[in-house]
Parts: C-alpha cells; structure tokens; sequence
C-alpha cells in the first residue's frame, strides 16, 4: 500500500495528515504517476536517498505572497525499514520541505528537502536535497539532487549521490523529451556509479491517457561492455 | 483555335472568386475580434472587479479565497470550448490539455487545494454560479444574462 492517511484542514496555511504518505522530499516522489511524467523509468536515486513513504503525522501548508507561493512540510514517522509493520528501532524519522513556487510569465518551483532517521542496523542517516523546475510556454525543466550521508554504528562513513536534470518540450498531442541521470550509492565504493541517458517521445491521445516510448542507456563506471546495455519501453498509461 | 470569349469568361469568374474569398477573411477576422469573454461571478458576491491576476491565482490553486473570506467555487468549460481555449491561453498561458492534465495530476497526488468543476456548457456555467455565492466561472460576453451573474472583468481575444 503506497498511501493510506487522514487529512484535517484548519486553513490553506495549516494541515495535519496522519497516516501512510508520500515523503514530502523532493520532485518525483510525489509526482511519479505514469500518466503525467514521460518516462517510466524513474531516475535511480529516486525511492533510495529519501525514503518513498512515510507512516507518521505531517503538518503542512502554503502562505500566498501575491502570484507566487511558499510552502512547507514538516513530518515525524517511524522511519524507513519499519513501514506498515510496527517500530523496530526507537528512533523516529524527522523530515521537512520548502518549496517555492513564483508563478509569472513562466512558473518556476525551487525546493529543499532534509531527512534524518536511525536505521535498523543502527547506522544513522542524514539526506538532504535540492529540486528546480521551470515551465515556459511547450517546455518544462525538471532537476534533482540529493545525498545521503550513512553513519554505520560499525565502519567507515559514506556517502550516496544521485542527480538528474529533464527537460521536455511538447508539442500538440506530442511530448518529447531527454533526461540526464547519475547515481553513486557509497563514495567509498570502486565502479559503482551509473548513468543513465533517456531519451523518447509521448504522445497524449486525452490529457490523461498517454502513450509512451522511451530508451534508457546504462552506463557503468566499471566500464564493462557486459553491464551496460539498452532498454526499450513502449507503455501506455491512463488515469480516470 | 482559342476561343477569347470563354478566356475573358473564366477571367471574370477567376476575378469574382478573389473578392468572395477577400470578403470571406475580413468576415472571419470581424468575428473573432468580437469573440469577448466575461469573467462572472454571483451577484450576491460584493466583489466588483477581479483582475486576469486575481484569475491566474484562483485557476492555478494559488488563492482559494475571494478577498471576503468566501471560499471561490471554480468552474471551468470542456477542453474543446472555444471560449475555454481563449480564457486559457488569455489567463493561464497555457492550452486547455495542458491544464487539464495539471489538474488530474493534483487529483491523484492529492496536492489540488480547489480544483475546478467542469461543466458541459455556458448556459450551465452561468446558473451553476448564479446560485453559488463563490462562484466564478467566464463565458462569452454577449451570451450572459445580467439579471443571474455578474460580470467582473471582460477579456478581448
């Protein structure tokens, strides 16, 4: 189950949500829903330096300066590795969210996230992240960045980092688009990172029936022919 | 042997053709221009004027308020309307689809504050907001009845 929560609203700038969510952290793991993103493939970061959900209480809200908006999230939850299935550690997750959103000739939205949590195992977890996004007529930019720092109680410190940045230009019924894509999940790792280039097109036969073929080429640091490859994938995806 | 009379016939016919087709454009143009829309709101909504700002806020989930404290009911028109097309790319820059998508977006991420009702046609736009006290939608100018809704700002193409 990916969300299961309450929500009690006293005004647009305060809201309480109890229950399964979203982590508020970031872009894409919010907005993912095949539908209304290009690809299929998310990019690889996504889900592994913050956590996909969280089950806890979160207060969020937005304050309305003129166009643009600020908005907030603020959230307490039992942490990753302990969802849907009680609290092994007693050390609970702590997160939150700025976004600005300024809506002018174009909309652009800048946000910052950061997470803390203590694993099962006792390592300690410390995310933070960056997202930018701007729409201009046809085209729209998409980024992320974001790492996370593991403190193991036993053994060295390290860190992951994953990154990307889309951009998508649409036009009529036609989307096309390219995304650039990098992960490391330890700096103290050899040959771990990956890239990933995405390429494709959509084609949007409803605003919310959409028709998708998208090329992902993996490229390892180790260099081996072997492991990277090409993948192809032709969807279609509907919401109603 | 070429025959002169049948030439200057077809010549006139060619000449006739140009001013139907020149007459056909400045009608076309004469139309469009007057294709105005009207912001309207309830007449019971002491609010007398909005801007395409005030517009942009509330279709955009921005604002959820009218300056009274009166939550605003939004209404929006089928993705085909034409006046749906001219209040889109007038107030929110952007294509009826594109919006739309936006929306059911929000819906399934469930980030819409206010989303929009959509209504199958002006007629039903325009009592939907006569009895709501919120209520805010647009239609073509010349189709709004006075004595149901009240009209706030009007748009040009």
């Amino acid at each position: 189950m990916e969300q299961a929560y309450t929500d009690f609203t006293a005004d647009q700038k305060l809201n309480v949500r109890a229950g399964r969510f979203l982590t508020p952290a970031g872009i894409w793991l919010i907005h993912h829903y095949p539908p209304f993103v290009p690809t299929q493939a998310r990019p690889q970061h996504i889900r592994k330096i913050f956590p996909q959900y969280t089950d806890g209480v979160s207060v969020f809200g937005d304050f309305n300066m003129d166009t643009n908006l600020l908005y907030y999230n603020l959230y307490y939850g039992n942490g990753e590795g302990n969802q849907g299935h009680g609290d092994g550690n007693q050390d609970k997750a702590v997160g939150g969210r700025l976004q600005f959103i300024a809506n002018g000739p174009f909309e652009l939205k800048a946000g910052a996230s950061g997470y803390t949590d203590t694993l099962n195992n006792g390592t300690g977890k410390t995310s933070i992240g960056a997202d930018l996004a701007f729409r201009y007529a046809g085209m729209k930019f998409q980024s992320e960045y974001a790492i996370g720092d593991y403190d193991p109680a036993e053994g060295n410190t390290y860190r992951s980092i994953g990154y990307y940045a889309q951009v998508q230009y649409s036009i009529g019924r036609h989307t096309i688009f390219y995304r650039y894509d990098f992960y490391e999940p330890s700096d103290q790792a050899d040959l771990d990172q990956v890239t990933v280039n995405t390429g494709g097109m959509n084609y949007h036969w409803t605003p919310t029936v959409v028709s998708k073929i998208e090329i992902n080429s993996y490229a390892h640091e180790s260099g081996s022919s072997a492991e990277d490859y090409v993948e192809w994938i032709l969807s279609s995806a509907i919401f109603f | 042997m070429f025959d002169m009379g049948k030439f200057m016939v077809s010549f006139r016919s060619l000449a006739l053709l140009a001013v139907a087709v020149n007459v056909s454009i400045a009608l076309s143009a004469n139309t469009a221009f007057s294709e105005t829309i009207a912001i309207i709101v309830n007449r019971d909504n002491p609010v007398e004027s909005v801007t395409e700002q005030d517009l942009k806020k509330f279709y955009s989930d921005i604002s959820v308020k009218w300056s009274t404290g009166e939550r605003v009911k939004i209404y929006d028109l089928p993705i085909n309307n034409e006046a749906r097309k001219i209040f889109s790319a007038k107030i929110l820059q952007r294509s009826p689809e594109d919006v739309t998508m936006e929306w059911a977006n929000k819906r399934i991420t469930n980030t819409a504050k206010n989303p929009p009702n959509t209504l199958k046609s002006q007629v039903l736009m325009q009592s939907k907001v006569a009895s709501e006290k919120g209520g805010l939608g647009y239609m073509f100018a010349d189709k709004v009845n006075h004595k149901k809704v009240k009209v706030v700002l009007t748009i040009k193409e």
